[in-house]
């Protein structure tokens, strides 16, 4: 379960605070899969990192006791001049899986097809390259919740049915919270959308009723000025 | 409560690996770089006490003690360029490591310490490397009370983390202070005792010079190093008080401003 509790979220805009979340109250419950979906500068992302605990609410607090991925496919840390190897040696530190790291490199080289790149400096990578290691690497660890931030088109489409058939070996065990404006992918995956619409969050258990809402806001152009941030 | 220690303690260990690969592995010189900053700027200063004095030996100067100048300075310049790189590699080290902090365990005071240690472990070769250049060229000296040395130098090390994590948190809040780092760095290398001693200053001035920490920490150093250094009107309270105020103030402020500075406005 992730609660949120009270989350104000605002950013500094040049016409004053813009308030992404005020006090929001939410409850994602146990084992289900959450998609967050909205127009570009909505807060589908901020919400993301909040709960990824990346960035921070200025007021207000989210619980949970579920341990929560990095968002999937996240190349920030990527240091160019250490090799592919390198980088899944330093998270596999970090998170303590000392034991486990010989199979978590032959996973993340296999899986990404990397070849003698593998162990080559990630500035040698092409975008590709690097999208398929981040995501690799995401795959490897074992989290409650993978955050997913609009997933990319990583590779050719031999790449992407490997990319789905994990994905829904995951499911299995764990869950996702996607951020997507495409309602499509969003149905995919989620039991629940949330929307987040003029400062609130609106959860939708019955996946229809979201997608009138969604068409209904989309159309009305009623938040010009949700546009302006990110 | 140990589970959490242990994290931290493989998170630290992971991203000093990671700064020592990127930090030396980015340009072969990076460690020749290390021990010759040092070193030329104490040729630097040798020489140019050697014009002014037409010697390159202190030796027949009281007022150094019978300390040769070239160790003299090799003393003062090695710490202070310790706290040097400390302050301005622990106040970068959120920037640089900005793409760490999506992994959740990895929090901006792993990677501020990781930094810190990796500062100590340069600060200990280099004084090995340099100290031995300086006996093999013939500028030699016992030291005179080495534990006494070593718990200085570490308590200068402790203060460096606390000024570190000052500086960091403060930029990070006022973006506009950053440039002020640099010259005040300067401002402190002319104003600690690094190429003269405080037994030179006129007493008038000798109490403003005093003000600074950095200073007795230096002069203090000599005095356990050479054996016949002396810095009476230099306090060892002074720099245990500084020590403490630095680490305290650093860490309050750490705990209440990390996250302001992590969020994105």
């Amino acid at each position: 379960m992730i609660e949120l509790v009270n989350l104000t979220k605002s950013y500094r805009t040049k016409f004053g605070r813009h308030y992404v979340y005020k006090n929001v109250n939410a409850v994602f419950p146990e084992g289900k899969n959450i998609g967050i979906i909205g127009p570009n500068g909505a807060g589908k992302s901020t919400l993301l990192r909040l709960i990824g605990g990346i960035d921070y609410p200025d007021s207000g607090y989210i619980l949970t006791n579920k341990k929560i991925s990095w968002p999937v496919a996240f190349s920030g840390g990527f240091q160019g001049s250490l090799t592919g190897k390198e980088i899944v040696k330093f998270v596999c530190r970090i998170y303590g899986a000392n034991g486990e790291i010989k199979e978590i490199i032959d996973f993340v080289k296999n899986f990404t097809e990397l070849g003698d790149y593998f162990e080559m400096p990630i500035k040698t990578y092409s975008a590709g390259m690097k999208a398929r290691l981040a995501f690799a690497l995401s795959m490897a660890f074992d989290f409650d919740y993978y955050l997913i931030d609009e997933v990319t088109a990583v590779g050719d489409s031999n790449f992407k049915k490997k990319c789905d058939q994990i994905l829904k070996e995951k499911l299995k065990k764990s869950n996702v919270i996607i951020a997507s404006h495409s309602m499509e992918l969003v149905k995919r995956f989620s039991d629940i959308i949330a929307i987040p619409y003029q400062g609130n969050l609106i959860l939708f258990t019955n996946i229809g009723e979201a997608v009138k809402f969604y068409e209904e806001i989309r159309n009305s152009s009623a938040i010009p000025e949700l546009a302006k941030k990110q | 409560m140990l589970k959490e220690i242990y994290l931290m303690k493989s998170v630290i260990f992971a991203i000093f690996l990671r700064e020592l690969k990127t930090r030396f592995g980015k340009y072969r010189l990076g460690y020749l770089w290390a021990v010759l900053e040092p070193l030329l700027t104490i040729a630097l200063f040798v020489g140019i006490r050697g014009i002014l004095t037409g010697s390159l030996r202190g030796g027949a100067d009281k007022i150094i003690y019978h300390v040769d100048y070239p160790l003299f300075l090799a003393a003062g310049i090695i710490p202070f360029f310790m706290f040097r790189h400390t302050v301005s590699q622990v106040m970068n080290s959120i920037e640089a490591n900005r793409g760490l902090f999506a992994y959740q365990p990895v929090k901006p005071i792993d990677a501020m310490i990781s930094r810190w240690i990796l500062e100590g472990v340069i600060f200990v070769f280099l004084w090995v490397i340099v100290f031995s250049i300086l006996h093999f060229i013939g500028f030699r000296t016992e030291i005179k009370d080495p534990l006494g040395l070593i718990f200085l130098y570490l308590l200068f090390y402790f203060f460096s983390l606390g000024i570190g994590i000052i500086f960091c948190i403060v930029v990070n809040l006022f973006d506009e202070l950053r440039n002020f780092v640099p010259p005040f760095m300067l401002f402190l290398f002319f104003l600690s005792g690094i190429f003269f001693s405080i037994n030179m200053i006129p007493q008038k001035f000798q109490i403003y010079l005093l003000w600074n920490p950095i200073l007795h920490f230096i002069e203090l150093s000599r005095e356990r190093f050479f054996p016949f250094y002396q810095a009476d009107v230099c306090s060892f309270e002074y720099i245990i008080v500084s020590t403490a105020i630095s680490l305290f103030l650093g860490l309050s402020l750490y705990r209440l401003k990390i996250r302001e500075v992590l969020a994105s406005e």
